[in-house]
């Protein structure tokens, strides 16, 4: 990873990518982090954090409660500025957005390429048709392709053959595993570069859990997924790249990050060792 | 330490509690079905599909009331057309642009609480002098359905900001995450969201306006004639009513009638409205 290291410039960075096809056995970090640091107001919640993304693999992100993992989340598609006490500084690139922390960045476009899912799922109480109307008639796809991309983002999810007979029913009566994967179809359906996903099981039974993460590991083929997880297993199981957060100094830092397995078998940070072998965090 | 007479003690308390509880409350029911039955026992034998049809006579105390139900329904209409969407684009302005500990935001949301307390006279001088004489308006029911607007603004205020503050904000996050504008989100999100608050303020609106006499009586005037445009001079229910039972003798049998037609009408408004939201609610969630 060394040598992506420094931000390159977009001119640059685009080239690369339509050189190097998908086959590239070390791929390009689709989003580097430098320098980032948040705050609340007064209090820091993220400082220095340097984090290099790498595209179509799932990085895990993990860490104590409150050490910072959902604020950093919301940094990469600046759902932040929804906070008004909220204020981040340092640089973020993200594929061809030398800077998406630039105030002039096109959030629409921006969170159009980078997806969320939250820890609690939330279709719109409308049907589920219309979730997926609703955002993708705002970034102009045409009606009649909408129905196709609906049909084959819940064929993704497993979802169609559950609700193909029922997608003029309300969204919330399905399940909360099948919400969750609703809300992962709707998200796809936008065609994202990466999708977040903050704690996307916690909120799920077991069963359902499962279901989900086999979907999101499956996911990696088309999207860079970035996942929140306080579930060590899960992550074990899932990610090809993990990165610890850890409280120091009173603020949320990446103490370590790496390849999955490399981090989860010889973590060099002595905190980050205690935490993965579960006695710690 | 069990003490038994302290058992008995706190149970009689209990019961006492209980008493007063269902006491007041056949106290309320009470009050309620007295004023029914005063209202229909001297104005039943005055309803009449005439008196709803005819025109005002010798004062009131014959004929019907024709032309105060419309100006009624003018007023209350140029009322409604100007506070419903002037409370719900201040109350989306404050719920979702502005940041609930922003100085601006806060004056505001203390200048609508006041707004609401203000008594309604002082509304009626100050829509005499200021849509009757500066705008020009006149004794109009225009003028009066506009004093009502500011009258019943706080309510509509208050009632669509709590239903929006009531909407997940999961909906705005959700919304904002998939790259909608705040605009689209609060168009298909969070104003469907606060429809029911809405539909509550705009019931208890009308309710005010409809029961209000002080404000009415300096700005649409008392005339009893049928108003041919929304310039006229028009005489709202409550004026009648109060005109009736105050200033002229004999009239207190028709009072009492236009005093049940104005109790119906607002039961129907609050009947159909809780309907209508709950129909609102159904629909939304299932087929949209
Ligand atoms: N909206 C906010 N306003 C003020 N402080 C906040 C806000 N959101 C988070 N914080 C603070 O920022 C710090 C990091 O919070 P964050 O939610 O990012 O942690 P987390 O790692 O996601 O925790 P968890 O595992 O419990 O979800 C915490 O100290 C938290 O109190
Ligand atoms: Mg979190």
């Amino acid at each position: 990873m060394n040598d992506l290291s420094l931000p390159s410039s977009p001119g640059i960075r685009q080239g690369d990518a339509s050189l190097n096809p998908k086959s590239q056995p070390e791929p390009a970090s689709v989003i580097s982090v430098r320098g980032l640091q948040l705050r609340y107001g007064d209090l820091v919640a993220l400082r220095d954090v340097n984090l290099e993304i790498p595209s179509s693999q799932v990085t895990a992100v993990v860490g104590p409660s409150g050490c910072g993992k959902s604020s950093f989340l919301s940094c990469l598609n600046r759902l932040t500025d929804l906070i008004p006490s909220c204020r981040a500084e340092g640089r973020i690139r993200f594929d061809d957005v030398p800077d998406l922390l630039h105030p002039k960045v096109d959030l629409l476009e921006l969170r159009r390429r980078v997806g969320m899912v939250f820890q609690k799922p939330n279709p719109f109480p409308l049907s589920i048709r219309r979730n997926f109307e609703l955002p993708l008639r705002e970034h102009g796809v045409p009606k009649d392709e909408i129905p196709g991309r609906m049909e084959s983002t819940l064929r993704e999810v497993g979802l169609w053959k559950e609700v193909a007979d029922r997608l003029n029913s309300g969204a919330q009566l399905l399940s909360g595993g099948q919400q969750q994967r609703l809300c992962i179809a709707r998200a796809l359906a936008l065609k994202p570069d990466v999708i977040l996903f903050d704690e996307p099981c916690s909120a799920l039974d077991p069963m359902s859990s499962g279901i989900v993460e086999e979907h999101i590991a499956a996911l990696k083929d088309r999207v860079t997924v970035v996942i929140v997880t306080h579930n060590l297993a899960q992550a074990h199981r899932i990610a090809d790249r993990l990165a610890v957060f850890w409280v120091r100094d009173g603020a949320g830092t990446l103490i370590e990050d790496g390849p999955a397995r490399r981090v989860f078998e010889s973590p060099r940070d002595p905190d980050a060792a205690l935490y993965l072998r579960g006695a710690k965090g | 330490m069990p003490d038994p007479s302290r058992h008995r003690r706190t149970r009689t308390a209990d019961r006492l509690l209980g008493a007063l509880c269902w006491a007041s409350a056949l106290a309320v029911v009470a009050v309620f079905l007295w004023l029914l039955w005063d209202l229909l026992s001297q104005g039943l034998s005055h309803l009449s599909w005439s008196f709803l049809t005819g025109t005002v006579e010798d004062a009131g105390r014959g004929g019907g009331i024709a032309p105060v139900i419309l100006s009624t329904l003018l007023i209350l209409l140029v009322c409604l057309a100007v506070a419903v969407p002037l409370g719900v684009g201040c109350a989306t302005w404050l719920s979702e642009y502005q940041r609930p500990d922003g100085a601006l935001a806060g004056a505001i949301t203390k200048a609508v609480d006041l707004l609401a307390s203000v008594p309604s006279i002082v509304f009626g001088l100050f829509g005499m002098v200021f849509f009757c004489q500066v705008l020009d308006l006149g004794f109009s029911i225009t003028a009066g359905g506009l004093t009502l607007a500011c009258m019943i603004l706080p309510i509509i205020i208050r009632t669509t900001l709590t239903g929006l503050h009531s909407a997940p904000n999961e909906l705005r996050l959700g919304a904002a995450a998939l790259g909608m504008t705040r605009h689209s989100a609060l168009r298909h999100l969070l104003i469907p969201a606060a429809v029911p608050g809405i539909v509550v303020g705009v019931t208890l609106g009308i309710s005010r306006a409809m029961a209000e006499t002080a404000a009415l009586i300096f700005t649409s005037g008392y005339a009893t004639r049928m108003p041919s445009s929304l310039s006229d001079s028009g005489r709202a229910m409550s004026v009648h009513i109060y005109d009736l039972a105050m200033n002229v003798p004999g009239g207190a049998a028709n009072a009492a009638a236009s005093a049940a037609i104005l109790l119906a009408v607002l039961t129907a408004i609050n009947f159909t409205a809780s309907k209508l939201s709950d129909r609102w609610h159904a629909k939304a969630v299932v087929t949209r």
